[in-house]
Parts: structure tokens; C-alpha cells; sequence
């Protein structure tokens, strides 16, 4: 990306206090306490109206054809099910049900943010369907109309579909690359399905004594079904697609397996181990004092990523989830990669106190740059996942301008280096995503080599 | 409104901070299941509950006779006041207590409270106002050093029990502890609003049975 400065370290050091007179700010710092410095809003008004970048669309795999809408169906069905205003003897239970029931039925009319990423609003569907179960679970118990056989009779019937998918699961596809963002979403609703089978909490005894946890065994019944039903319709939506399907488990969990590798090999060679302690201490080693800066939040958004998804990689692919541990491995060595870069620009003096809220203008249009570049790199089935955290932190940043200035006119210093550090580890992740994502894809279609 | 026994009339020396006695003593309260108590519990008490429909105060400090508007003032705050605990651990504790005449959970509490040993035993009397439909439960009592605490927790009464939400109801506890408690200086009531997921300490004692026949009392083999 031709306007990103990041390889000219040093050109962009802070040239100190001497320059907080330039256009945009409108204070100094009062040493009155940690937030008395303020930035002029103005500069920044149309940055956050302008549009984030869009999330491309018609990569495979495709949330299967009509899954949010049955979801949306299933939830409509349960809340109709219950009254606006129960007739329920204890008024409290009364008025909590009619309370979830009126928030239930608003979600369910809310007109839905069309950048969110697909699989990300199915889940969301999911789990308002099952707050509409945990709703209808309250109610029959509170009316003496549940009961337990029925839901476990409901859970045991999706316990069995659950084994009966795993045991014919080969990873299958049409191509290696495909096959892994297709079953990386597959393993995640398995996921979701085992954690909402336990049977815990018990049902209770007498049900009208406990409408919470009769809703709560409803819900989680719900959502497990909800959960294996997506993950049967993305794998068969995605395989109706491919003329001879082949399995892709051995490449899959191959590329896990390198992939922790090449985690822990860059980690020690690059010298990050010491960033990246298991304790989860976001300390700063080095002399320069960076609280207060967007170097803090850069640094610790950064640490906290790649420490995360390393931990969440080991955890999957010890479980045998190849698909996830691949994307979760990406994630972290991302993350890794970016670290390094913004750990050398830190010392090197970068990133220190905004003296203007005009910095902020050029800091989103990198971050969206470098995004945009990322979703970009080939092959998309895997950038479009790797690119993900640049673009909640690149939301985020707007969204906390974006209240600050409605609130006030102006931008508090702590808001002002948050986002700022928000619009700088987007564009230092998703810098890092292009080289990771064709070392995936490579790994993927040649993972013997 | 119900009429009160006098006890005793204390002379106007008497701090309106009546609930509080020397050293520590004081309310908390928490939403959501709380972390690991501190104190050694005590599990070998008797408990006296009650419940009061019509919202009255069950039990409260004792008057004091005083001359002045403000104090006046401040008894009448007193007499008003739903939420008392009280540690009586001797009978001086007992006669400055006053229990409602004309209500008979009160007289539930005051009975059980006299008929109960102060030179080998005291009793811990706790009252809050609930909602009607509302439980209060009594979670666990703990001892430390010079002090007494008493954790409770409210959760909602079952659905098949007609009430309404804004309606006030009284619950109070009596609850005889196997220690006379002269030597405190404290205590102190908890109360959480959920009684849902609270996870307890593990007491191996109350899974100790008779079988293993080990009754070396421990100590080395």
C-alpha cells in the first residue's frame, strides 16, 4: 500500500509539546489529572460517518440458503407461544417473563448491520432462538406445563444426530482451501451444539418453584439442536456444490500441526517470547514509557490477540479440531508477525500522544487500506477469516469517536489514544495478513513441502 | 400499626447509630453469587423464621426517652425502619430490643429469643423487607475472631404463589448460635439478590461418615 509510512520508522516521531498549537487541538495538558487534555471533533466528523470497509461478499463456503430464516421462524413460534402479559399468580415471574418477552420480540424486528460477517449473524440467530426457548421454558414452567421428559427426550434425539454426524465427518470438499473455511464453520457449531448438551443445570423437581433453570435447560436444548442443524446444512449446502468430494482431514490437521510450529519457531527466532508470557501481563519491556500513548493499546491489543489465539490454537487441535486450529493458528501468527513490526516502531519512538485529532484522519485511512489489501489476498476463503479482528478494531475505533464527539464536541485524551491505537493495530494486523494467508493456502494445497 | 413493648427506657446518652456497637459492624449486599466467604462457618445453630404479609417491623431497637426534636426525630426513623440485625448476647442486648405487641411473628421471634441460655448461647436476629414475591433465604453463618456475620440471599417465590411485585413483605430471622459471643466487638449481614449458582466451599465435615473406621484422629501412621 503505497501511502502506509510504516517501513519510514522515526519520520513520524513525536516532536513534543512544542506542537500541541497545531490546527485541531484545542488544549494542553493541565496535569490535573489523567484525562485533561481534549481534541477538537471537528476534523474527524465525516471519518466516522464514512462507510467501513465491505466485507466482500460470494466467497465460499455460503451460509446455507434460508438457516437465519428458519431460526428467525423457530424464535417467532416460541414467543407466540407466550402471552404479551402472562396470567402467572406471582407477579414478579409475571412481569420478568413479559419483560424478556417484550425484548425477545424487539430483536427479532431489528433491521440487522449488513457488514457483519455472515456466519457471525447465523450464530447471533442461533442464540435468539434460543433466548426465545429460554422464554417459553419460563412460561410452561411457570404455567405447570413443562416437562422434562420432553426435553430430554429433545436433547437425547440431538445427542444421537450429533454422533451420527461425527462419525461420517471426513473434512470433505472439493479443494483444500475450500474445504478448511467450510469445515472451520462446521466445527464451530459442533462446538456450540457439545457445550449446550451437558445436562446442567437439572431440571427441577418441582418447575414452578424454578422457572429460571427451566429456561435456562430449554434454552440450552434449543440452541444445541439449532447448533448441529446449521452445522449439517453448511456441510451439506457446501458438498451439494462439488462433484467428487475427497476428504481433506490429513492435509487439515497437517497444516495445524505446522502451523504451531512455525508459531513457536518465529516466536523464539524473532525474539516475541518475552511479549508473549503465559502469565497474560501486558508488561512493557523497554525503557520508553508508553501508558497513555496508542503505543499501549497497540502493544497490548497485539499481545493479547497472538497470546489468545496461540492458546486457543493448542486447545483445538488438541481436541481434533484441525479446521479451527488452522484459522485460530492464522490469527495468532498475524498477530505475531504484527508485534514484531509495532514492538520495532515503538522503541524506535512512534506512536506516541496525538497532538492533533487531524492524525486520526490518516491513521483510519491506512487501517482501512491495509484491510481492504488483506480481504484481497488470494485465496479469500482464508483472508476473509484472517482479516476479521483489523475490522472490528477499525469498527470499534469509529464507533468510540463516533460517541464521544455526540456526547461532548469533543474528544477526551483517553477515547482519543484508544482509538487512535485501535486505527494502528488494524493496520498493523491486517499489514501482516496478505503473507500469512498465501503461507496458509500454499501450506494447504502443498502440505508435505 | 403495631404496638411495642418497652423494654427499657435508656437515658438520652445513646447513640442514634444504635445497630452499630463498638468496633465494626455493617451491611453488604451483592448481586450474583459471591466468591469464598472469609471465617470459620458455623453450621450447628437453630434457626427461627418468620414472615410478615403485612410489611410490619417485627422487631427494632428500644425507645429512648429524650427531650429533644431531633432525636425524636431520629426514633421515629428508628421506629420506621425495616432492616435491623442485632448480636444479643447478654440480657442487657435483650431489654434493649423491642418487639411489635399485636403481631404474632413477632411473638414467634421474641419466644424464641428469651427462651434461649445467654450465658452459653446468643442469638443473631436479622429482618429485612422483601418483596411479596420474593424468598429470603438464610445462606450461612460465620464466625471470626471478634465478630459475627450472617449471609442471605432472595430469589423468587415460586410462580404458583399469588402476590404482587410491588407489595412489601417482612422476613426475619432468629437464629440461636452455640457461643455466647461476650467477647465480640462486630458483626455484620450479607445479603445477596440471587440464590441461583452460588457455589460453596467444600466441608469435608459434612461428608464425613463412620465407615472408613479410622478413628486414630489423625496424625502421622
Amino acid at each position: 500500500v503505497s501511502d502506509d509510512p510504516l517501513s519510514r520508522r522515526g519520520l513520524l516521531a513525536v516532536v513534543g509539546a512544542s506542537a500541541a498549537g497545531l490546527a485541531g487541538c484545542s488544549g494542553l495538558p493541565g496535569g490535573s489529572g489523567d484525562d485533561s487534555r481534549t481534541y477538537d471533533a471537528g476534523p474527524i466528523r465525516d471519518l466516522v460517518q464514512r462507510d467501513a470497509p465491505t466485507r466482500p461478499t460470494g466467497v465460499p463456503p455460503s451460509v446455507p440458503v434460508g438457516a437465519v430464516e428458519r431460526h428467525r421462524e423457530r424464535a417467532r413460534e416460541l414467543l407466540e407461544a407466550v402471552p404479551e402479559e402472562p396470567a402467572i399468580p406471582n407477579g414478579a415471574v409475571a412481569e420478568r417473563i413479559a419483560r424478556k418477552r417484550a425484548r425477545v420480540a424487539a430483536e427479532l424486528g431489528r433491521t440487522e448491520e449488513a457488514t457483519e460477517n455472515p456466519f457471525d449473524r447465523l450464530r447471533h440467530w442461533r442464540y435468539e432462538r434460543s433466548e426465545a426457548a429460554e422464554l417459553w421454558g419460563q412460561y410452561r414452567a411457570a404455567t405447570g406445563e413443562a416437562s422434562a421428559e420432553s426435553l430430554d427426550s429433545r436433547r437425547d434425539e440431538t445427542r444421537a444426530d450429533l454422533h451420527g454426524h461425527l462419525a461420517e465427518w471426513e473434512y470433505r470438499g472439493g479443494d483444500p482451501v475450500t474445504a478448511l473455511a467450510a469445515h472451520y464453520q462446521i466445527e464451530r457449531a459442533v462446538a456450540e451444539c457439545r457445550r449446550h448438551l451437558d445436562a446442567w443445570p437439572g431440571f427441577p423437581e418441582r418447575p414452578a418453584d424454578d422457572v429460571e433453570t427451566v429456561g435456562h435447560v430449554a434454552a440450552d436444548v434449543e440452541r444445541a439442536r439449532a447448533a448441529l442443524d446449521d452445522a449439517v446444512a453448511i456441510r451439506d449446502g457446501y458438498l451439494d456444490g462439488v462433484a467428487e468430494p475427497s476428504s481433506y482431514r490429513a492435509a487439515i490437521a497437517g497444516v495445524a500441526g505446522a502451523l504451531e510450529d512455525t508459531i513457536n519457531v518465529t516466536e523464539s527466532r524473532r525474539d516475541l517470547s518475552k511479549y508473549l508470557d503465559e502469565s497474560g501481563q501486558e508488561l512493557w519491556p523497554h525503557d520508553r514509557d508508553i501508558e497513555n500513548t496508542p503505543s499501549h493499546y497497540l502493544y497490548e491489543h497485539l499481545t493479547d490477540l497472538a497470546r489468545y489465539q496461540r492458546r486457543e490454537m493448542r486447545t483445538s487441535r488438541a481436541r481434533g479440531r484441525y479446521a479451527t486450529a488452522v484459522v485460530e493458528g492464522g490469527l495468532s501468527l498475524a498477530g505475531i508477525v504484527a508485534l514484531g513490526d509495532a514492538v520495532a516502531a515503538i522503541r524506535d519512538g512512534e506512536h506516541g500522544q496525538l497532538e492533533s485529532s487531524t492524525e486520526l484522519r490518516p491513521l483510519a485511512r491506512r487501517a482501512q487500506n491495509a484491510l481492504t489489501a488483506a480481504w484481497q489476498t488470494d485465496p479469500q476463503a482464508v483472508s476473509l477469516h484472517l482479516g476479521d479482528p483489523a475490522f472490528y478494531w477499525l469498527r470499534d475505533a469509529k464507533r468510540r469517536l463516533g460517541d464521544e464527539r455526540r456526547e461532548s464536541g469533543s474528544l477526551g485524551e483517553h477515547e482519543t489514544n484508544d482509538a487512535a491505537g485501535n486505527l494502528l493495530v488494524a493496520r498493523y494486523y491486517a499489514r501482516a495478513v496478505p503473507p500469512v494467508v498465501r503461507y496458509v493456502g500454499q501450506s494447504l494445497t502443498a502440505p508435505s513441502q | 400499626m403495631p404496638d411495642w413493648s418497652r423494654r427499657r427506657a435508656l437515658q438520652a446518652t445513646a447513640s442514634a447509630a444504635a445497630l452499630a456497637l463498638a468496633g465494626c459492624s455493617g451491611e453488604t449486599s451483592r448481586s450474583g453469587s459471591s466468591g469464598p466467604a472469609n471465617g470459620e462457618l458455623v453450621t450447628d445453630y437453630e434457626v427461627q423464621k418468620v414472615r410478615s404479609a403485612d410489611g410490619a417491623v417485627l422487631f427494632r431497637e428500644a425507645d429512648v426517652e429524650t427531650a429533644s426534636e431531633a432525636a425524636d426525630e431520629r426514633t421515629a426513623e428508628r421506629r420506621r425502619r425495616v432492616q435491623q440485625y442485632e448480636h444479643v448476647t447478654d440480657r442487657r442486648d435483650l431489654e434493649d430490643l423491642a418487639f411489635a405487641t399485636d403481631v404474632s411473628e413477632a411473638a414467634t421471634l421474641e419466644e424464641f429469643t428469651t427462651a434461649t441460655d445467654l450465658e452459653s448461647e446468643s442469638v443473631f436476629l436479622l429482618q429485612r423487607g422483601v418483596s411479596a414475591c420474593s424468598t429470603l433465604e438464610l445462606v450461612g453463618v460465620r464466625r471470626e475472631p471478634d465478630s459475627v456475620h450472617v449471609d442471605t440471599c432472595s430469589d423468587l417465590r415460586p410462580a404458583d404463589v399469588e402476590c404482587e411485585a410491588d407489595d412489601r413483605d417482612v422476613v426475619a430471622f432468629a437464629i440461636r448460635l452455640p457461643f455466647p459471643g461476650d467477647e465480640f466487638n462486630g458483626m455484620g449481614a450479607g445479603w445477596s439478590s440471587s440464590c441461583h449458582s452460588r457455589p460453596r466451599a467444600f466441608d469435608p465435615g459434612a461428608y464425613n461418615g463412620t465407615e472408613t473406621g479410622d478413628e486414630s484422629g489423625g496424625g502421622s501412621p
